[in-house]
């Protein structure tokens, strides 16, 4: 118990200088960016045309005029604080913009992991259990080749067919759990690929060991062995995927959100950009890092869940 | 074969989830098809209702505010909540009269004293960023001194110079009314939804994704026709188009409602319709008159000389823009029409006496809103097959506005593709910008325009106070701006109100759309 | 079972299909038939026919000639980036097996805070906040993705470190930097191989979703992404604009996750789980 203890206070500390970096490395966008914000920010309707004054007083009200070590510690002790600043276009709060847009992420991610758990896992358990026939052979290819299609290029595909031809789904918005079919699927594609993948190699590994091997010797039927010994070992590699996955959904669903039009943090932050608005886009990387963070913290907690045997020593 | 089942078991579970979500997705559209009270819905790019730290809360094309005074559909400034005004004979004092018996949406009776803690507000916000139009009451009422609220209705405002163009800078956004018990009066942020006085209310608002109206039923004037309607914010123009498509939104609105190659294609299925309106937005390249090859104004005159305007036109919007070559947008009262003169040989010859025979590398910048709203990636594309043939070689850069901004301040580009809209209907601070030396467009994209006469006669304005002689010097510096460009005019946006054939009444105005007269068709 | 041969068809027909693409991309300007960025004002969006084998866009430019240059763009940026990806990712994962101590805990924190950052969001930041181009592109790819090279380069170093023989010739005085690439990096080779491969088909896709959302790559230069966000107004009307750079980012990236996976039979990495989703 100690040693898992020990483990888990070292994965802990060991994530704070991370979110330092993360920090820093959100700083650094800001700091490289070529433009102006004060000067964005005056003219955002376009229409009006400040003056090298009005800039200038822009830039002291929002304190771009200090050295860059001064602005980071300040702007650091500020999150610490729990206050990502204030984006430059709404106004408002940045951690009460982000929260805003969340729910629409998480509820994304978490239909789409749902989805990608439900084909990818019986569709590796079968192609496991009938090792190297054809069945097998043909959903590997399969498996490759949907993890090759450009997922924007389906959600337009899904959109034309689906929404505008067939009438069936929603096109846009959030709301219901049908807004959410056509991005989920458009997103799930590759994983479920690369999961059907894993799942069989991790399946075929734990089937190759001792005690199943003892198991068959028993006369248990083959299924009874998959479900009762071989499935539960071989999740392992398959959580640590899907774990870093529903991160990377959070951070990486821009391009499905832009297209469905769904208000998540995604758009949020194509919107920010397109505005320079630098607080915007340094909070989303702040949030998105410490999310990821911690779900591979999590992963790492579940592999005890799963198997206390695993990390005791080494790698 | 044997053992399927945990497979089985596996897939069933699957595809009992998909029926669970399918059918929760369902139970929703159980809506009467022939209540003509029932909701209509439409979309717009961005939310409309940037809410309690905006200058107006919504945009005034939800028709919840009202202004002071509004726009007529002749483009020229019409009373709305200000009935009739007068001003002394030096411009220096205005008296406004104005509407009775108007109610703001809370009850509260519109009068000179909510005007005057309207105006209050003004001054606690000034100066306010918003996405609609930057609100300084330093710039719409310069030099103002005092708001007082007068016997029999009346608001007087007293300026310390005078101000003769005053109705124009106060049309829709400038003097927007809302009720006082709707904001904090210290720092002006709406402390409940706006309440204002006209045709709809707010009935509800999720930020980003849609605002509910609800028709003011105590409304003053004519009510509105539609019970409900609801503003769906889509930011994506492909995805808007696809909404209509699938009947999901009757119709779209706001600025880039619908790109002319979309509202083309769409209008092919016989299910849709589109009514189309002035709008005050022109497009324009403005060209850096500070380095070489623009700091010719040759070069300038070739580059308007050799672009097929009418083609651009005929492919790309498919007919929805006009060619123009007046600096002036059609919108404006001040406006006269000028046609774009095309002559290949001259621009040609004129290109070859600037270039000497030489060829030229120059950078075209084209700003991303331009790629959301319009067709300008195909334009700038066609334009540079053109410029090839002047003997200029662009190359194109994709640009979001805010980097835009940044190479103009460092000077690094040649061209830029862009709109500009009216700021106001009175064009003397369009003229000034661009044409005044100090102009701070003339600045700011480094026109280097440089005027002896458009100088002068911008001096002149500021000391001509009756509108007639305005008139007269805008005439003359429209004239100017064809002989000598500022900048070059391209096309003269068209406003296009694209709509299902399901709802009537779907008519473009110079600013938003006809939103209380549009109705279900019986 | 299945036997070997009709595994191996498949991977034919794979190998194939790349080599036609390369072959397309390397000749481009003796195939294509129109310069790619001719505007013809007078052909535009024409379906396809004789004269043009994938019809026109909405400028008038042939879209097979389009496509022949796009694979120039997009297969040579790819290679780049993931040359570039694992030169880094390789440098630092070597040095941090290979010294230990502290320069491998530095390295590793590096890997770790790297490996923090999300990857598509930080590329889109980058690529945003530093305005769109091939350098910025590259860098955004790079950063974002070296860090796992690293770390399974790392593992190997330190494993192979461990061999006797490595000790031997660690003995006789042979520099670290001699042993790092007569020795280590012979090693490692195969697994680099496939990383290169699998990582040139994952640039492909993030540059092709760059590209959609205006952040990739500039016109006129144009690859399959740009060509699929041109497509997007016109192709309920003229589906080939939006159909064939699709299918060819499909088809290259199918090709290519194939040909890994035949390399990882090839070397038999097959069995090594940890190894399967490299």
């Amino acid at each position: 118990m100690n040693d898992i203890l020990f483990y888990l206070v070292k994965k802990l500390l060991l994530i704070i200088p991370v979110l330092l970096g993360i920090t820093i490395a959100a700083f650094i966008l800001g700091v490289i960016s070529p433009s102006d914000p004060a000067a964005v920010l005056l003219n955002m309707d376009g229409v009006s045309t400040p003056s090298a004054q009005e800039i200038a007083n822009k830039r002291h009200e929002l304190g771009l005029d200090r050295p860059f070590i001064v602005q980071y510690l300040s702007w650091l002790l500020q999150i610490l604080h729990g206050d990502l600043g204030v984006s430059y276009i709404t106004q408002r709060p940045i951690w009460d913009e982000l929260m805003l847009r969340l729910p629409v992420t998480i509820s994304l991610a978490s239909f789409t992991l749902l989805l990608v758990i439900f084909t990818a896992i019986p569709m590796g358990v079968f192609m496991a259990y009938k090792n190297n026939s054809k069945s097998d052979f043909v959903l590997r290819t399969a498996a490759l080749i949907i993890t090759s299609i450009p997922a924007f290029w389906l959600a337009i595909l899904f959109m034309w067919i689906f929404s505008e031809e067939l009438h069936l789904l929603p096109t846009s918005g959030y709301g219901t759990v049908v807004h959410l079919i056509m991005p989920s699927f458009a997103l799930a594609a590759g994983t479920i690929g690369t999961l059907m993948r894993l799942q069989r190699a991790a399946l075929l590994e734990v089937l190759e060991q001792h005690f199943i091997l003892t198991a068959k010797a028993k006369g248990l039927p083959f299924p009874m062995i998959i479900w009762k010994h071989g499935l539960l070992n071989s999740l392992i590699p398959v959580i640590t995927l899907l774990g870093n996955y529903f991160g990377a959904i959070i951070s990486g669903s821009a391009v499905i959100e832009s297209i469905f039009s769904l208000p998540g943090l995604g758009s949020y932050v194509l919107e920010a950009i397109r505005g320079r608005d630098y607080p915007a886009i340094q909070g989303y990387v702040i949030f998105t890092g410490l999310v990821f963070v911690l779900f591979n913290f999590l992963v790492d907690i579940s592999y005890f869940l799963l198997n206390p045997k695993i990390r005791l020593g080494g790698k | 074969m044997r053992n399927y089942y945990l497979y089985k078991t596996a897939l069933r579970l699957f595809i009992t989830l998909s029926i669970m979500v399918s059918l929760a997705g369902c139970s929703g559209n159980t809506e009467q098809l022939n209540d003509p009270d029932r909701e209509i819905v439409l979309a717009a790019a961005r939310d409309l209702t940037p809410g309690d730290k905006d200058p107006y809360y919504t945009s005034s094309i939800l028709q919840v505010w009202e202004p002071l005074v509004g726009i007529g559909e002749d483009g020229r400034p019409a009373p709305k909540l200000a009935k009739r005004w007068e001003h002394s004979s030096d411009y220096t004092e205005w008296i406004f009269e104005l509407a009775e018996g108007i109610k703001f949406h809370d009850g509260t009776p519109f009068n000179a004293a909510a005007v005057v803690k309207n105006f209050e507000r003004y001054r606690n916000i000034t100066p306010r960023v918003s996405t609609f139009y930057l609100f300084d009451i330093n710039k719409v009422y310069p030099n103002l001194k005092e708001v007082e609220a007068m016997e029999g209705n009346k608001v007087k405002l007293t300026f310390s110079q005078p101000f003769s163009t005053l109705i124009y800078s106060m049309t829709n956004f400038g003097s927007a009314m809302f009720s006082p018990y709707c904001f904090d009066s210290s720092t002006g942020n709406f402390s409940t939804a706006a309440s204002g006085t006209g045709p709809f209310k707010i009935a509800n608002h999720v930020a980003k994704q849609y605002t509910v109206l609800e028709r003011n039923d105590d409304y003053y004037g004519g009510k509105a026709k539609a019970k409900t309607i609801r503003i769906k914010n889509i930011p994506n123009a492909e995805t808007r188009y696809s909404a209509l498509k699938a009947e999901e939104i009757m119709g779209v609105l706001d600025i880039g409602s619908l790109t002319p190659a979309l509202t083309s294609e769409l209008i092919k299925d016989n299910r849709f319709a589109v009514a189309i309106g002035k709008s005050t937005i022109t497009h324009y390249l403005f060209c850096n008159g500070e380095k070489a090859p623009f700091n010719d104004p040759r070069m300038i005159r070739a580059v308007s000389l050799m672009i097929n305007r009418d083609v651009l036109v005929k492919n790309f919007f498919h007919g929805y823009a006009i060619p123009t070559g007046n600096f002036l947008n059609g919108a404006s009262p001040f406006s006269k029409e000028i046609k774009p003169r095309r002559n290949v040989e001259e621009a040609k010859e004129l290109a070859n006496a600037v270039l000497k025979g030489q060829k030229a590398n120059i950078t075209f910048l084209l700003p991303q809103y331009g790629i959301d709203r319009y067709p300008y990636k195909e334009i700038t594309e066609f334009i540079q097959a053109e410029l090839k043939e002047l003997g200029l070689n662009a190359s194109i850069v994709i640009m979001d506005w805010a980097a835009i901004q940044d190479a103009r301040a460092t000077g690094n580009y040649d061209i830029i593709i862009g709109t500009q809209g009216l700021p106001n209907l009175e064009p003397a601070i369009l003229f000034k910008n661009y044409m005044k030396r100090t102009g701070s467009a003339n600045m700011q994209y480094r026109l280097g325009y440089n005027n002896d006469e458009a100088e002068q006669l911008l001096d002149q304005l500021d000391a001509t106070l009756e509108i007639a002689d305005r008139a007269k010097i805008y005439d003359w510096l429209q004239d100017i701006s064809v002989e000598s460009p500022p900048c070059i005019p391209l096309f003269a946006d068209m406003n296009l109100a694209v709509h299902s054939k399901k709802i009537q009444n779907y008519e473009p105005l110079l600013y938003g759309i006809t939103l209380d007269k549009i109705e279900w068709v019986k | 079972m299945v036997n070997i041969k009709q595994l191996s068809i498949i991977y034919k027909i794979a190998a194939f299909i790349l080599l036609l693409m390369l072959s397309g991309a390397i000749f481009a300007p003796v195939i294509a038939p129109y310069d790619p960025n001719q505007v013809l004002p007078d052909e535009t969006l024409q379906s396809c026919s004789g004269a043009h084998l994938l019809g026109t866009d909405a400028l008038g430019r042939d879209v097979f000639s389009r496509i022949l240059y796009g694979a120039r763009v997009s297969i040579r940026f790819a290679v780049a980036a993931a040359l570039c990806t694992m030169l880094f990712g390789v440098t630092l994962g070597m040095i941090s097996g290979y010294f230990g101590g502290i320069i491998d805990t530095i390295i590793q924190l590096l890997v770790n805070i790297f490996q923090g950052l999300p990857g598509m969001s930080m590329m889109i930041a980058i690529a945003g906040v530093m305005g769109p181009s091939t350098a910025s592109l590259l860098l955004a790819v790079t950063l974002t993705s070296w860090a796992g090279f690293s770390r399974i380069v790392r593992g190997e170093v330190l494993k192979i470190r461990e061999e006797n023989y490595i000790e031997g010739v660690r003995s006789l005085g042979a520099s670290a930097f001699y042993i790092l690439v007569h020795y280590i990096l012979p090693n490692i080779f195969n697994s680099l191989i496939i990383l290169f491969t699998v990582r040139i088909g994952t640039v492909v896709l993030s540059i092709a979703a760059l590209s959609f959302l205006g952040l990739g790559m500039q016109p006129p230069e144009a690859d399959w992404g740009v060509m699929i966000n041109d497509a997007k107004i016109y192709f309920r009307s003229y589906p080939n604009l939006l159909l064939a750079p699709g299918l060819c980012i499909l088809a290259l990236c199918a090709s290519i996750n194939l040909i890994g996976d035949a390399l990882r039979d090839l070397f038999s990495i097959q069995q090594d789980i940890n190894k399967q989703y490299l």
